[in-house]
């Protein structure tokens, strides 16, 4: 069968469970709520109103999108299995390498969504304040989609053997841990202990999320460079592509009881 | 060539990482053959749906093999041929019937034009028909348990497997479902499902296993399965005749008399062949009409399936 037919099916079966979803509804309600109070903290803010908004519209994309990646990543597959939807699912022609990629494609595009609406939402919000389209924003949201991929899939590799609650635990502290790794290694290059030394070191090469984090660069109109996006975008890929080989390894031979 | 080939199936289930391990599906075989209606009957917790989950690479064994159309379990274009109905099925229930038929047929690598040319014909068949705009989460029990038969056979499967299909049906769904099977075998499909409710499967089953606690206990066709001898008849006389009820009297048989009639039970002897049994009737009849009675009713009563499934699950209970 062709695979991709079967990716689209289950992406477009995913996306109208997420248009059913009161959960999403209120988190995305939440993003926008904030971005419009933006433009209040901004009024109060010395002349800086217009990098106020910008800063709390792309750290409210960022923070919708990184829970609606846990969220969906750690419920959606475990969904399947409790609700026993996959059984007639895994009974098709299909590998269940698809089932999952299947999924994590739909997990993806739900993300995209959000991200695109939630970008149209935030230069509407701007456009109040100033008469023209920042474009400099755009780097900084596509690596913050970039980083919600690597979330999305961290969250499926945990839920492809945990349940939702510690899968969401795990996530999470994956993800707290990607954004001050890079602290932690700086602690660890002023330890005089080797192993705390080599321990922050490896922790900073694995898990680091701090490059997808241009929101400064782009609010402030500092600089990009090439190494600034292309970097974190192959980072981001490739870590992506680990995670879930990693979960195709573990679901491929799970009992679905 | 077997629809469906089990050898020696086993399966171990641990409830949780550090719980030991449990085998609830000892050694099971049995084939399924093209064009059969095979029931695969057992108690709660007997492993049916254990077995069903094997064959459809839900779980995987822990020991034996299984086969459907000659291939191994999970082989691609063995599971093209087979439609699937689950046990107490929850779909999506933000979907409608159409667009649940849709995804469902999309997994088959059913081309659009398959599937919507299928569904008005699908939805007919399983008695759905009106509910196509509906969504599911608006159906009761009995209607999911349709549309999931509809997802089943929409991609007009070789083998159909259904997991206690009867499930939250009431008696007329029950009976649509039995002549869906009927239908399909008609057809020259197989169908093989699970159940415990002993009737649905005497009425419309060509061969059963009988499965409990993981062990397959017998397999065969109904009626060799049901003791094709007879467990006792009842006769009724018609009439009261001093001498025909000296005779009955005389017999050991259980006698009760009333005002028009006298209603005999008799019993085989013990290691009384089938044949024996039936000259002796033969002579109760003939020499109670010579003693001026009149015959009413006479009525043979065979094993039942009931009785089989009793006394097989009965005595494996007594063995555990």
């Amino acid at each position: 069968m062709n695979r991709f037919k079967f990716y689209i099916a289950f992406a477009r079966n995913a996306f109208r469970e997420a248009r059913h979803n009161k959960v999403l509804h209120i988190a995305a309600g939440f993003a926008a709520a904030l971005i419009l109070f933006s433009l209040f903290m901004g009024e109060v803010s010395m002349y800086q109103n217009e990098k106020v908004v910008k800063d709390v519209g792309l750290a409210a994309i960022s923070l919708l999108g990184v829970f609606v990646a846990i969220y969906l990543g750690v419920t959606s597959l475990y969904q399947e299995l409790e609700k026993r939807t996959i059984y007639s699912i895994v009974s098709k022609p299909i590998r269940r390498e698809d089932v999952l990629i299947g999924k994590y494609l739909g997990m993806a595009w739900i993300l995209g969504v959000a991200v695109v609406m939630m970008t149209l939402y935030l230069y509407l919000v701007t456009s109040f304040i100033e008469a023209k389209i920042d474009f400099a924003l755009l780097p900084a949201i596509a690596l913050i989609y970039v980083e919600l991929l690597v979330i999305a899939a961290v969250a499926v590799l945990f839920s492809s053997f945990s349940t939702p609650f510690m899968s969401g635990f795990f996530t999470l502290g994956f993800f707290l841990v990607g954004r001050v790794s890079h602290i932690l290694r700086d602690f660890g290059e002023r330890s005089k202990n080797d192993v705390f030394k080599f321990f922050a070191n490896l922790v900073q090469k694995v898990i680091d999320l701090e490059p997808f984090d241009l929101r400064v660069h782009a609010v402030h109109k500092l600089p990009i460079y090439m190494e600034d996006f292309w970097y974190p975008l192959f980072y981001g890929c490739v870590l992506t592509a680990l995670l879930i080989a990693g979960s195709l390894v573990v679901f491929r031979r799970r009992d679905f009881k | 060539m077997n629809v469906i080939d089990v050898e020696g199936l086993s399966k171990d289930y641990r409830q949780h990482f550090w719980t030991p391990l449990r085998r609830v599906l000892h050694n099971v075989t049995f084939v399924v053959r093209e064009a059969e209606i095979f029931g695969f009957l057992g108690p709660n917790g007997s492993g049916k749906s254990t077995t069903i989950k094997i064959l459809l690479e839900i779980i995987f064994p822990t020991e034996g093999r299984a086969k459907l159309f000659g291939k191994d379990v999970g082989d691609s274009d063995a599971k093209r041929h087979i439609g699937f109905l689950p046990e107490n099925p929850y779909f999506y229930d933000y979907l409608t019937s159409t667009q649940f038929l849709e995804f469902h047929g999309s997994l088959q690598g059913m081309s659009r034009d398959q599937i919507h040319s299928r569904i008005p014909k699908i939805l007919e068949q399983v008695g759905m028909r009106g509910t196509e705009h509906m969504r599911l989460r608006n159906f009761s029990k009995g209607m999911l348990q349709r549309i999931g038969l509809a997802q089943a056979i929409l991609h007009d499967p070789k083998l159909v497997i259904l997991d206690e299909p009867m499930t939250g049906l009431d008696p007329v769904g029950r009976k649509e479902v039995r002549d869906l099977m009927l239908q399909l075998r008609e057809q020259g499909k197989t169908v093989f499902f699970s159940t415990h409710i002993l009737s649905d499967v005497e009425m419309v089953c060509d061969r059963v296993a009988i499965l409990n606690k993981g062990h397959l206990l017998s397999c065969g066709k109904v009626d060799e399965l049901i003791a094709a001898d007879i467990r006792y008849v009842d006769l009724v006389w018609g009439g009261h005749s001093p001498k025909l009820l000296d005779y009955l009297r005389t017999l050991d048989t259980k006698l009760s008399v009333s005002a028009e009639s006298i209603y005999l039970k008799v019993f085989p002897h013990a290691k009384e062949s089938g044949k024996d049994f039936e000259r002796r009737m033969n002579e109760i009849v003939q020499k109670g009409i010579e003693l001026g009675g009149a015959i009413q009713t006479i009525s043979p009563k065979k094993e039942t399936l009931e009785d089989v499934f009793v006394k097989q699950v009965g005595h494996m209970e007594s063995r555990v």
